[in-house]
């Protein structure tokens, strides 16, 4: 069906950033922050119109068109400018949009004293349209469009305190590192084009390819799913392109928890599961998914355990979170894999936020070893806090234990045993990273200096009201699918409403019965090693007020020092790529080409032009007579040509 | 050819040319009689022009020839008098705050624009050549006296007198084609030509009939300043006021190529490979020499003179296939340059002080600091004259050198990309100026309603063509064929 209020939905934030952008400082803070949060909600409420249109729908025809032009006409191969709304992008759209506008309101508050603040809104403004198009759009082109959006963005918003030159070689290193992905997502776009068009398919809709990547061979539809998943690596902050996430910190905290948490690097997860058409045909590409998915979580998360920077361990937990979503579509539960994506993004924006106001509380200090005993100076910020610790951990009845669940539940049963067990471990390592923060930020006594603990104050409402929203969405958000086990239990017998409502975009995947006494230990097992997770952590910190890295250090010092610098892999690619490359540029490109050949050629060319000029204007004299005479030499020229050719 | 073509003898099909002569009188009624209110001609002058291009509209999709077959209407000179009108509406839009500084004159200014738009649609609509000399000098003629409109500047003055005597001698040389190809064809009916030349494989090696075309040619090459004919262009855009040179580069320019696509197309398509060859110089020529002497001028009306001179070298890209591809490539070309020039001597008219200064580019230096909005607009202007995307002319320049590619001339694509390479740098020099320079003087520019509006309309067209150029192009391919049926 076509509505064609979804272009609204894209276009609204565009036209805040357009205000914004333009207007600039001479709007005022109250403009720029009115336009910017109301161009966003309005957005969200168009999402939840169409939303309601899809559900009144019948099941199999939940389709929403929109479009808006043809973009893109070459011969028999047309891309349009066209929107789409299925369950798949209406829930993106919809935690984009919701989440996204509670992180603009929370930033009126965070970000009230910055000089740039009309610049850092209508770049979040331009970042939120570029994710909605990405999830809006009805052919891989056009998502590509809001893709490579979405990267400027970022870029733009890691490097927003470009005085610094930590954040402005942060958002380089990751602008570099997702064009090497984006390379390999392009290989594997012109691969699929053009693998199509050579059987005649010459659109790029997905419904249209969806129906017809069964007339390309296996070994192809392989090739292309890896490359696509080389894009969805570097976005999505997987191994081995995870690197540019941690340092990408650099940026405002909203900005972390809007782009590098809640939104933009679910991308690639979002990308495979709108081409899982692609994918179901290409086992071993979905394969590559599910195995990088699994180590990238487990790798992660034991970095996690060691950082001391409350951002960082957060940034990480970022990366082994969306490993788990990696996982779960790579073992083909699609639905799982979304599912995770929307609790994670509200407990992970959650935690930012929330780490946010701590470091607001703290005047800027984001090392938690000058933290502690913040339990009771800021305790709404606790409270939000711990509900979303509780909610990545795993704990029964709180939305990432659902979502992990049924991730878990479905690498089992799928019989990637392997891929369970990195992930069954994860689960123990999350709940230990998670309540090591806690322990350091809020539990024990005050390592805070005086002149900082002088200073401690909640954050104000505007900052606060965001984080009891989205406190509450990580409590309940789980319960839109519950898996059937536990539904069953309570006589609640369609109880994964999520996984029907995504039903009609995803494949039929026959469906691994597992004994429930199998699916029921599993479960047990998975809480079992969360809820030890979290009192270990709670025990060896507060309890024993133990100081584990202190004991590790000495214990197993190479194995500290790995995991404290991060298996070294920034040094590696230093040494591997990024040294021999600025070698190779300096001695030969930059001393050798580029001076000699190509300035040479480019000074060369512009000194002949200009010799040139000035002697072809000496012919423009401005005398009459010799007007007359170039006309005539003009005449003559032209008849000689026509009658003497 | 035409047999199954509509007869009649109404005056519906010229309704556009009707509505501009009717708007005429009434403006030249007003300018007698209402001694005070000038500005009010020049919005009867509005009014004329939105009716016409609301007639022409309505006319679309027909294809009626008339008045003893002298007069075609079609897709073609429909589009094409669009063009022109919409151009005549921003340059009277600009104009309305500048005639009020010509003292008393200002009445017959837009009589003078009103009546070389009404040569223009009978141009584009002419199909036998001495209507087509006579609606060519209609056109013409009210275009010498508005170049002179502020003669008390001596540049003004003189720019007139240069481009009117050139004019007469090209003109001349037009009449004198003419009367060649009568000699041999006996008709000046260019359907009938067209029947001749395709009976008659002896006229190929005609000498006669070759000078006869050739000097066609060198007339219509004049009028829109192909290199080496061109030499009046830089005195007289610069002399002009500058709304008036807005509008002879676009709609004199634009009326002009439609002349010379309708002659290629309906008269010389059997004569191809000759006027192919010709037009493949003198837009080479014109490209090189049009960009090269534009780098060193200081002055930006001359600047821009250089410019389009330039420019119709690359309308002359389009040309040389002798494709239909590439002759709706130039229309879209004709369509784009229209609405860039227009706006950019709108920016420029912001500027020009009454005594013909303040269009040096010493004073664009720092306009950003003064100026933002009209800075960026003025931005986007030269960027689209430079063909740089998302601007209509970057879309302009994609269609005639990919219509010169697809036919073979990869040569003359290469060499015009090359050209245009070397236009950024003085169209870039303006943004430079205005961003990156120091202001060397304060400039107020206070606000003119018509001025903005008609920056507006054009700024609108810039960037629609730009993003979606499909429709367009769509409508330029359904003009040509309503030419070749």
């Amino acid at each position: 069906m076509e509505l064609n209020v979804l272009r609204y939905i894209v276009l609204s934030p565009l036209i805040g950033f357009l205000i914004n952008g333009i207007g600039g400082k001479r709007l005022g803070h109250r403009a720029v922050g009115l336009v910017a949060n109301a161009t966003v909600l309005i957005s969200f409420l168009i999402g939840v119109y169409a939303f309601t249109v899809l559900l009144s729908m019948p099941v199999n025809e939940r389709l929403l068109t929109d479009t808006v032009y043809t973009w893109i006409s070459a011969g028999a191969l047309t891309i349009d400018v066209k929107l789409m709304m299925d369950p798949l992008s209406v829930v993106m759209a919809l935690v984009v949009s919701g989440v996204g506008f509670l992180i603009h309101v929370y930033s009126l508050g965070y970000m009230h004293e910055d000089r740039g603040y009309a610049r850092y809104f209508s770049f979040l403004n331009l970042f939120m349209f570029s994710m909605l198009l990405l999830v809006l759009s009805s052919n891989i082109v056009l998502m590509f469009v809001g893709w490579e959006g979405v990267g400027l963005c970022s870029y733009l918003l890691i490097g927003f305190w470009y005085e610094k030159d930590s954040a402005a070689n942060a958002g380089k290193k990751a602008f570099i590192t997702n064009r090497i992905g984006d390379y390999g997502f392009l290989l594997g776009l012109f691969l699929l084009a053009s693998s199509l068009a050579s059987k005649g398919v010459l659109s790029l809709d997905f419904t249209a390819m969806a129906g017809h990547v069964a007339l390309l061979s296996p070994a192809v539809l392989t090739v292309i799913g890896v490359l696509l998943f080389v894009g969805a690596t570097g976005k999505s902050a997987q191994l081995p392109l995870y690197v540019w996430l941690p340092d990408a910190m650099e940026g405002p905290t909203p900005v972390s928890a809007l782009i590098h948490a809640a939104t933009m690097v679910t991308a690639g997860v979002y990308m495979i599961a709108r081409m899982n058409f692609l994918y179901v045909l290409a086992p071993t590409a979905l394969e590559v998914v599910a195995v990088v998915g699994a180590l990238t979580a487990l790798y992660a998360a034991t970095i996690g355990l060691v950082q001391n920077d409350i951002k960082r361990v957060l940034a990480y937990s970022t990366i082994s979170q969306l490993g788990y979503m990696f996982m779960g579509v790579g073992v083909g539960a699609f639905s799982a894999g979304i599912f995770h994506l929307m609790t994670h993004a509200f407990f992970k924006a959650l935690l930012f936020l929330a780490a946010g106001s701590v470091m607001h509380a703290l005047s800027g200090e984001q090392d938690m070893r000058k933290m502690g005993g913040l339990r009771t100076k800021i305790p709404v910020t606790y409270a939000v806090f711990l509900a979303a610790a509780l909610a990545i951990a795993g704990i029964p009845g709180l939305s990432g234990f659902f979502s992990k669940d049924s991730i878990l539940a479905a690498a089992y049963g799928s019989g990637h045993t392997v891929v369970w067990l990195l992930g069954f471990i994860t689960a123990l390592l999350t709940g230990l990273y998670i309540f090591r923060l806690m322990s350091m930020t809020f539990y024990g006594e005050s390592r805070i200096d005086e002149h900082t603990a002088h200073h401690i104050h909640e954050s104000p409402k505007v900052m606060t009201v965001p984080l009891i929203i989205l406190a509450a969405l990580s409590i309940i958000g789980g319960y839109v699918g519950v898996p059937r086990l536990l539904g069953n239990i309570f006589g609640w017998h369609d109880s994964d409403m999520f996984v029907h409502f995504l039903a009609p975009v995803f494949p039929v995947v026959p469906a691994h019965k597992m004994p429930v006494a199998v699916e029921t230990w599993l479960m047990i097992g998975s809480i079992a090693m969360a809820v030890l997770g979290v009192f270990a952590a709670l025990y060896v910190y507060v309890t024993k007020r133990m100081q584990p890295a202190k004991s590790a250090a000495q214990a197993v010092p190479g194995l500290y020092r790995l995991l404290l610098n991060k298996y070294y892999v920034d040094e590696l690619y230093n040494a591997v790529i990024i040294r021999p490359l600025m070698a190779l540029s300096r001695s030969f490109l930059w001393k050798f080409f580029d001076v000699w050949i190509v300035d040479g050629t480019v000074n060369g060319s512009a000194y002949v032009t200009e010799w040139a000029s000035a002697r072809l204007r000496k012919i423009q004299t401005g005398d009459f007579q010799v007007y007359v005479t170039i006309f005539l030499i003009g005449v003559f020229s032209v008849l000689a040509y026509f009658v003497l050719r | 050819m035409y047999e199954g073509l509509t007869y009649s003898t109404t005056f519906s099909s010229i309704l556009p040319q009707v509505i501009i002569a009717a708007a005429i009188v009434v403006c030249a009624m007003f300018d007698a009689f209402v001694a005070s209110k000038k500005w009010l001609v020049g919005i009867i002058a509005l009014l004329g022009l939105g009716a016409g291009i609301a007639a022409s509209m309505s006319l679309w999709g027909q294809n009626i020839v008339e008045f003893s077959n002298m007069l075609s209407t079609n897709d073609f000179s429909l589009i094409v008098s669009i063009t022109v009108m919409i151009a005549g509406i921003v340059s009277v839009l600009v104009s309305l705050r500048y005639v009020d500084a010509i003292d008393g004159e200002s009445g017959h200014y837009y009589l003078l624009l009103l009546s070389s738009v009404l040569g223009m649609l009978f141009l584009v609509s002419a199909m036998n050549l001495i209507v087509l000399v006579l609606s060519l000098e209609l056109m013409s003629l009210s275009v010498y006296p508005l170049v002179g409109m502020t003669y008390e500047r001596q540049a003004s003055l003189e720019g007139s007198m240069k481009y009117l005597i050139l004019g007469s001698f090209a003109t001349a040389f037009l009449l004198y084609g003419i009367a060649l190809v009568y000699s041999v064809i006996g008709t000046t009916n260019m359907y009938a030509i067209a029947r001749v030349l395709a009976s008659r494989r002896d006229l190929a090696v005609n000498v006669v009939m070759m000078a006869g075309i050739a000097l066609i040619l060198v007339g219509f090459s004049f009028k829109v300043a192909l290199v080496p004919f061109h030499t009046w262009t830089p005195d007289a855009y610069q002399g002009a006021p500058a709304p008036v040179t807005g509008f002879m580069a676009a709609a004199v320019k634009a009326a002009s190529f439609a002349a010379i696509i309708k002659l290629v197309i309906v008269v010389l398509s059997s004569y191809h490979v000759p006027v192919s060859g010709a037009l493949w110089w003198l837009s080479a020529v014109t490209m090189f020499a049009g960009n090269i002497i534009a780098v060193l001028q200081k002055n930006v009306k001359r600047m821009l003179a250089y410019s389009s001179i330039a420019h119709a070298g690359y309308v002359v890209v389009g040309l040389v296939p002798g494709s239909a591809f590439g002759m709706s490539s130039a229309i879209f070309y004709l369509l784009s340059y229209t609405f860039t020039v227009t706006g950019a001597f709108a920016v420029i008219t912001y500027l020009e002080k009454k005594d013909g200064t303040g269009n040096d580019l010493s004073d664009y230096s720092g306009l950003s600091r003064s100026h933002p909005v009209l800075s960026l607009i003025m931005s986007v202007f030269m960027l689209s004259l430079g063909g740089i995307p998302p601007t209509a002319g970057f879309m302009a320049k994609f269609y005639v050198f990919g219509a010169a590619i697809r036919s073979g001339y990869v040569g003359l694509a290469v060499f015009g990309i090359l050209t245009s390479v070397v236009s950024l740098y003085y169209y870039l020099h303006v943004v430079y100026a205005m961003y990156f320079e120091e202001p060397e003087h304060a400039t107020d520019v206070p606000v003119a309603v018509g001025i903005s509006t008609g920056i507006v309309i054009a700024l609108w067209g810039v960037i629609q063509l730009g993003i979606l150029p499909s429709d367009i192009m769509d409508l330029a391919m359904k003009s040509v064929q309503s030419l070749i049926h």
